[in-house]
């Protein structure tokens, strides 16, 4: 290793040290969180287990097998050692580990959300570049409505007026479920990832089936979150315009856009990161409610069935599987502007 | 108008006398209006009461007798939307009505203290900004049963740390300023000095903060209705509304389509106030 090299890794090494340290407390807190919530549940987990004619002995027994008669600080030291070993408690409705659930079903989650991250990342930055170019046209009038509507539209709502109109009435698109039917049961699912699984089950029509069961739930979370990142992209573009290195380019010479695409969004990337990151983590939540009304099966489906039934360790296993996802996406983005961004 | 930005919406400028205002504070506040109003004077209104049934006609599209068309159960679609715009701005007022002053205390606090009791508090906001609020409020909602307080609760736990940032990050500013020796050397001092010098100051800032999270917490609202986590049946609510049209989507579109666009209207009023107020800048400095 050069002394450049490894100047860079000392440098880095403390900066890693410290994302390391604060994304572990957060996900040391947010397990208190949950572990508050699970106390503080109306529920008796060993009257839902015994049923309400049990003797008062199995009802006791029932309390000491799930460790009720511990003191709190006891039981939430058996409750973080459970979840670090993977155990999030068996979920009362499916009657299966809240683990095993939720490996089955975050698979999906991932898929949707990050479809429609990348498909909403790659429109967002281009209708910032271009409305940024020409700061109060078309485009910019464009961005601004996007971003309003998409703050103010109930996803679930326009995802219910999306399968009238495109399935019902127009049928271009397929309905609720991941799949038609007749794919449905047939198919493998090892992955949990339709499109790859349906690709590569070989059958005639399933990838076709998948892909346009998935237009409308994606094209939901795109224009939910496009407008937000166009927007603050934008913004932070037009910061830059007024500089001195941005004058200087223009001065040489440089067009518009190469100005816009080899100096401005360079300089606004750890920006441009950050709200990215905040896009996604809110994707991954929008995707709990639009995977309820398309009927996907996926984590947020998984919540909202938990929430119905009142099955509590399903729904803190869910939200503890989403919360890490937060904590991992925010810290990875915070360590990479760190690294990306000297100044910060 | 120093404060303006660029490129931001040019004023309107009535000229009787009221203040020139931005076109999107404008209309948001008049959508707001258009909504507030007629649920304000929803008894007078209204001929039909919402709960009351009627089999006979059920799942009547819109006519001039029921405008917005009737449910399921026969009720009439229009009267159930403004009672259950009742419940919604209900909803919010409380959530905002908590979140706020939450909020403000612990910034104030920690940024006037500083020292070990700001370093605590600021890194308990980080860590409840860190968690998914939607999903953290949902999870609080499911586990500790349904209802509207439980869901005022939720989205008040999960809201707060937004304002505890900025009413921290003013009062750093402030805690050296000479203005507030000038006001300390009057005598005005500890909770006096708080409330009548520090949080006015917080107040523009927290402005379009408030204008969007009010904005996010009608859709939340909405998304627990629709979840069935809000009220009980048969009290009306836009989000249960919403799910109850649901099951009829295909068929009758118009049950499910009403309270979603006034969900709509509602939220999009108070995103347009704060796009109109961010744009207006600090008011402090507006003539």
């Amino acid at each position: 290793m050069s002394p450049d090299g490894r100047a860079a890794t000392l440098r880095t090494l403390p900066t890693l040290l410290r994302s390391a340290v604060t994304m572990a407390a957060t996900l040391a807190a947010l397990l208190c969180a949950t572990f508050a919530l699970s106390s503080l549940s109306p529920v008796d987990p060993a009257l839902k287990l015994v049923g309400e004619h049990a003797s008062a002995a199995t009802y006791e027994q029932a309390r000491h097998n799930l460790g009720l008669d511990l003191a709190w600080p006891r039981r939430l030291g058996r409750y973080a050692v459970g979840v670090i070993h993977g155990d999030l408690g068996v979920s009362q409705s499916t009657g299966a580990p809240v683990a095993q659930d939720l490996r089955r079903v975050f698979p999906a989650t991932l898929e949707l959300a990050t479809l429609a991250m990348v498909a909403s990342t790659l429109l967002g930055l281009a209708l910032a570049m271009v409305s940024a170019a020409r700061p109060g046209g078309p485009t910019d009038a464009l961005v601004r409505v996007l971003s309003l509507a998409g703050n103010s539209l109930p996803v679930f709502w326009l995802g219910l007026l999306a399968l009238y109109l495109f399935y019902a009435r127009l049928q271009w698109v397929g309905g609720p479920g991941r799949l038609d039917d007749a794919y449905e049961y047939t198919i493998d699912m090892p992955t949990g990832l339709v499109l790859l699984d349906a690709w590569r089950s070989g059958v005639q029509g399933a990838f076709g089936s998948a892909v346009s069961h998935l237009v409308l739930p994606v094209l939901l979370l795109v224009a939910y979150a496009v407008g937000n990142i166009a927007r603050l992209t934008r913004a932070a573009l037009l910061a830059e315009a007024g500089t001195e290195y941005v004058l200087l380019a223009r001065a040489t010479g440089a067009g518009r856009w190469t100005v816009l695409l080899q100096h401005m969004l360079p300089a606004t990337a750890s920006l441009v990161l950050t709200v990215l990151a905040l896009t996604y983590t809110n994707l991954l939540q929008g995707a709990v409610l639009v995977e309820t009304v398309f009927a996907r099966p996926g984590i947020g489906r998984y919540l909202t069935t938990a929430l119905f039934a009142a099955d509590t360790p399903a729904i803190l296993g869910s939200t503890l599987v989403i919360g890490a996802c937060f904590v991992l996406i925010n810290g990875v983005t915070d360590l990479l502007v760190r690294l990306l961004d000297p100044r910060t | 108008m120093s404060s303006r930005q660029p490129g931001a919406w040019p004023l309107w400028r009535t000229g009787w006398g009221f203040p020139a205002l931005p076109p999107p504070l404008l209309a948001g506040s008049l959508l707001l209006l258009l909504i507030v109003v007629p649920a304000l004077l929803a008894p007078w209104l209204l001929a039909d009461d919402p709960l009351t049934q009627n089999l006979a006609l059920r799942l009547q599209p819109p006519s001039l007798l029921h405008p917005c068309g009737t449910d399921g159960l026969g009720r009439d679609v229009l009267s159930r939307l403004l009672y259950g715009a009742r419940v919604t701005l209900g909803l919010v007022a409380l959530v905002a009505l908590f979140m706020v002053p939450l909020g403000l205390l612990i910034g104030i606090v920690a940024g006037y203290l500083g020292g070990w009791i700001d370093r605590i508090l600021t890194a308990f906001t980080n860590l409840v900004m860190a968690f998914p609020p939607l999903v953290l409020a949902l999870a609080f909602v499911g586990v500790l049963g349904p209802g509207l307080l439980n869901c005022a609760l939720a989205l008040m736990l999960t809201g707060w740390p937004a304002y505890a940032r900025l009413a921290r990050a003013q009062t750093r500013i402030l805690r050296q300023s000479d203005y507030l020796d000038a006001a300390r050397m009057q005598g005005i001092v500890g909770v006096r000095l708080l409330c009548g010098h520090v949080l006015p100051a917080c107040v523009p800032t927290m402005q379009v903060r408030l204008a969007l999270d009010l904005a996010s917490i009608i859709l939340a609202a909405a998304a627990f209705g629709f979840l069935g986590l809000g009220v009980r049946p048969p009290t009306p609510e836009w989000g249960m509304m919403i799910a109850e049209g649901s099951r009829v989507i295909f068929n009758q579109w118009w049950i499910a389509a009403f309270p979603g666009l006034l969900i709509f209207v509602a939220s999009l009023a108070l995103n347009l106030a704060a796009e109109g107020l961010r744009d207006h800048g600090d008011p402090r400095h507006a003539r």
